[in-house]
């Protein structure tokens, strides 16, 4: 990492929309220096701070796995004024990017583990990351079983949702229990439920070599840690993805911090065990 | 004012043991001399925590909780009474049924950076005793005396000593209570045709801090436009664009017609500025609010209130 | 350690020669306000008392840029972001030994260290290129408390020459290569065995009246943290902090910061301006969430980051340098001693 502060010209290559009220779009981001490509070393769990010139900045989980250097994607929902205006911008548009940021998920403790991965709405974006990094061919078999569990307020809202049905239609070794709270009427062939209620009826009991990964609204994981609890697991097997407003990135400026942790350069990974540790100020 | 003090605290245990009020918002001593602290006491016990001196400068119509049940009894200075009526008038409290008023006859309250000014070198101020017409100033190594009359903050030198009819009762404190000197013709410090000039070199040195609109009683929205809109379109504090005016001025003119002049914003400024001339500049500009005195009347309303002209009597 | 004499009618030629050079700023009164203001000729010596605002200024200036850009929104070749730098060489005069010793606590935070593979390479540029001339307290100054927080009037941490006043002269301690440079021998002789001792005597003297100022200790908060969060001390002093934010614009270990744009999509810069945790927006989420909504959950991180996450990170040092600041200019008599002492009395920690 040279300077934290100076983004690197990176190219929108590609924009998808996920979901059908268009307000969450996937940007592929292409880095262009190759040297800064090549320097972009990243794990799922890690963020980015997008620097859309003239506007400002946000964080931003990256989406993707490690694959083609100098590629990621990021999931964005339109909220404030950053996010309205990446939402206008198109192919070929340049931005900034710094980073990559934070610790991500603890993958080397996670080798020869089963995994659980739990997502909720559109926090599923670093999940994503890392069951495409742990579908892939080189990693999967560092890996054990692999469940997910993913849920949206209704099926328009679920993020990937063809790539996660094709990833569990393909045989590739994962269970996917995909639900909505409410199907709307429309069709829907897997579950119905709260993430907690789908989370106590197909994840597997807690063991000593299970970890599981939590990224949702804070509701959901409110409620979905008793769960665990009640399956076995311990907090230092449960891992959640926090977030707070950042400014730097780089736990500098003061503004993110859970006590006196700082959630862009301590987290925005922590296990349950480093969380029960800090403040109730989340 | 021991006997003040004596009297405030005799008659907050009173109120608080027969449940008349269920807590009282007043002053209690700071631990530095020539600084008080506003506080709520909520039992009869710690009445004995109130106090009362030349140094209650905040405007105590800015510190009541958001959350209360039962009334509130207030010591109240005439300013604070007038921010009281103001805030009955605009509805964000409901004076008849959720206060106890007990007015304090008001000498004027001193000016600690005045005080500061006028004793030379850097030593330590050990204690400062208020008395008529003098104040004992002690030092490491030394003591002095100053005018007391020297050292009034600017808002008390032009208190027009008048105050709105909302008073449950007075406390009365020492017997002959001297009425303030009163210098309503203090020159106008914002020049009417240089007023460019005075704007920049009076608000040159604000760090904008918001202290000024923390302790005014009549800025109380919940988002101001300044954090609306972030620091930006007041101008980044680069070098050569510094600008401090912009917030000021939009909130002057807020401030027309609902400024009581209690001074609280120039007491709470870390750098002195007098904060109020440009409330003050704006009202000599406008026949209207020059004569209308906020918070005075209960049942009237600031001439831009609204277009009522049955309300409006005080206008020719 | 090399130390001089320099007599008082040769500092306005010494500070004159030293202009020639660098950028000098020193203490002098500007409507009243002491404060550090670029040199102008006219002092011939250096003010007694604090400077109203503290050394960060230099440091970490507002309106710092940051990044400038340079873009066109569909081409690659005029694309370019390019790091800011100020390599200014500053002289600041007059400096006490708690905004000297500031400089190391936000070097702490903000340079690299075990904790943290990131640098501020702003701060680090300036504090590369800034000396630091202090000066030394001979007696109690009339609101700082150095004393409580592990500093002293003499301390020389973070200064590269410390000046003392003995009267007619100032005893010159040299600290640093950067301070030798300072130090020609045509103004500077050295000092003599009865200079030096002239100097302990008054700090002897001064020492007496520091000690009956009766600093109370500032201590790392001990104690359950989440017994030190729930304590009802943080609803008792929102009923009256204002979150004015000015203890935070005063205070020479506050250094959060905000980064902010100025510039229209094809040219600009990123800047740096300093903030203040005492305001709503300073956590507030692009949702609208906030989780720290409340006055009291404000104070509570001030103080709780002063007193126990910063000491918890950084060596055990609480974030403060007892220059008395925030109480002198807290609008309603918040002060950070006593603060500490009722988390001492409440925590169940070390009573001392």
């Amino acid at each position: 990492m040279t300077e934290p502060f100076l983004p690197v010209l990176a190219k929108i290559i590609a924009i998808r929309s996920e979901t059908a009220d268009k307000l969450i779009k996937t940007f592929t981001l292409s880095i262009q220096d190759k040297a800064d490509a090549d320097r972009f070393d990243f794990l799922p769990g890690q963020f980015i701070e997008l620097f859309l010139p003239g506007k400002g900045e946000f964080p931003v989980g990256i989406a993707s796995a490690p694959a083609e250097k100098g590629i990621i994607e990021i999931t964005v929902k339109k909220t404030g004024l950053v996010t309205t205006y990446l939402h206008t911008r198109t192919i070929n548009d340049n931005v900034g990017i710094r980073g990559p940021f934070g610790r991500p998920f603890p993958w080397q403790g996670m080798s020869g583990k089963n995994v659980v991965l739990i997502g909720g709405g559109f926090a599923f974006t670093t999940l994503r990351a890392a069951l495409q990094y742990i579908l892939n061919r080189e990693n999967r078999p560092l890996f054990k079983d692999i469940h997910v569990v993913y849920g949206a307020t209704n099926p328009e809202l679920l993020l990937y949702r063809a790539e996660l049905e094709q990833w569990a239609g393909h045989g590739q070794d994962i269970q996917l229990h995909l639900t909505v709270d409410r199907t709307n009427g429309m069709a829907w062939h897997h579950e119905t439920g709260l993430v907690p209620e789908i989370v106590r009826q197909r994840v597997p009991t807690g063991s000593a070599d299970t970890v599981a990964l939590v990224c949702g609204p804070p509701i959901m994981v409110k409620f979905t840690i008793p769960v665990l609890d009640a399956l076995g697991y311990r907090h230092d097997q449960v891992f959640l993805s926090l977030e707070n407003k950042m400014k730097c990135g780089v736990g500098l400026c003061g503004r993110c911090n859970i006590g006196p942790v700082y959630i862009c350069k301590d987290g925005p990974v922590f296990s349950l065990e480093k969380l029960n540790q800090l403040p109730d100020e989340y | 004012m021991d006997t003040l003090v004596a009297e405030i605290r005799q008659k907050a245990e009173d109120l608080l043991s027969r449940k008349v009020v269920s807590m009282v918002l007043g002053f209690t001593r700071g631990n530095l001399p020539m600084v008080t602290r506003p506080c709520i006491v909520r039992s009869p016990e710690d009445a004995d925590l109130l106090w009362w001196d030349d140094f209650c400068v905040m405007n105590l119509a800015a510190f009541i909780p958001p959350r209360h049940e039962g009334k509130i009894g207030v010591f109240a200075k005439r300013c604070d009474l007038r921010n009281l009526v103001i805030l009955n008038s605009e509805k964000k409290i409901n004076l008849h049924d959720d206060f106890y008023i007990m007015g304090i006859p008001c000498h004027g309250m001193l000016d600690s950076e005045k005080v500061r000014q006028a004793v030379p070198g850097n030593k330590r101020i050990e204690s400062v005793t208020s008395g008529k017409p003098f104040i004992e100033i002690m030092q490491h190594g030394g003591s002095q005396s100053l005018e007391r009359h020297d050292m009034l903050r600017e808002s008390c030198l032009t208190c027009s000593q008048t105050s709105p009819d909302i008073v449950d009762e007075w406390i009365t404190g020492p017997a002959d209570p001297e009425p303030l000197p009163h210098d309503s013709e203090q020159s106008p410090v914002i020049e009417p045709d240089r007023d460019a000039e005075s704007f920049d070199a009076l608000f040159s040195e604000c760090i904008r801090c918001y202290a000024c609109r923390e302790a005014c009683p009549s800025c109380y929205c919940e988002t101001c436009f300044v954090d609306k809109a972030g620091y930006l379109w007041q101008g980044p504090d680069i070098p050569g664009e510094k600008n401090s005016l912009d917030f000021h001025f939009f909130r002057a003119f807020h401030m027309l017609g609902r400024c009581t002049d209690c001074g609280a914003c120039e007491s709470a400024c870390p750098v002195h500025i007098p904060v109020r001339q440009l409330v003050l500049h704006l009202k000599r500009g406008n026949a209207a609010f020059q004569k209308y005195e906020p918070g005075l009347n209960p049942s009237l309303q600031p001439p831009d209130a609204c277009f009522c002209p049955a309300i409006h009597n005080h206008r020719k | 350690m090399d130390t001089f004499i320099l007599e008082k009618t040769a500092f306005q030629s010494f500070s004159g020669e030293v202009a020639r050079d660098y950028s000098v700023y020193l203490p002098t009164f500007q409507k009243g306000i002491l404060g550090f203001n670029p040199y102008n000729g006219d002092a011939t010596a250096l003010e007694e008392g604090l400077t109203r605002h503290p050394l960060k200024q230099f440091l970490l200036p507002n309106g710092d840029i940051i990044v400038h850009y340079h873009r066109h929104p569909q081409g690659s070749e005029e694309n370019r972001f390019s790091p800011a730098s100020d390599d200014r060489n500053i002289v600041v005069l007059g400096v006490r030994p708690c905004d000297a010793r500031s400089v190391g606590l936000n070097a702490m935070a903000l340079l690299s260290d075990s904790s943290n593979p990131y640098q501020d390479s702003g701060f680090q540029q300036r504090r590369r290129h800034l000396i630091v001339i202090g000066l030394g307290c001979l007696s109690p100054c009339a609101d700082g408390f150095c004393g409580s927080v592990g500093g002293s009037p003499e301390d020389e941490t973070g200064m590269d020459l410390i000046f003392f006043d003995l009267g007619d002269s100032y005893l010159v301690k040299v600290l640093t290569e950067k301070g030798a440079r300072l130090t020609p021998e045509k103004r500077f002789q050295p000092a003599e065995a009865a200079d030096i001792k002239r100097l302990s005597d008054l700090v002897a003297t001064g020492r007496k009246t520091f000690a009956a100022a009766a600093d109370p200790k500032i201590s790392y908060a001990e104690g359950d943290i989440n017994t030190l969060f729930n304590l009802p001390l943080w609803e008792e002093l929102a009923e009256r902090c204002l979150n004015c934010g000015i203890c935070t614009h005063l205070c020479p270990t506050c250094y959060c910061f905000d980064l902010l744009d100025h510039g229209n999509e094809k040219q600009g810069y990123r800047f740096r301006v300093l903030d203040s945790c005492m305001y709503q927006l300073f956590t507030q989420h692009a949702s609208g969430y906030n989780p720290r909504k409340s006055k009291a959950s404000r104070i509570r991180q001030r103080f709780m980051h002063k007193l126990r996450y910063y000491p918890e990170n950084f060596n055990q040092q609480v974030a403060c340098v007892g220059c008395g600041r925030c109480v002198r200019y807290c609008p309603v008599n918040i002060d950070i001693r006593e603060v500490a002492s009722q988390i001492r009395l409440h925590s169940g920690g070390n009573h001392d």
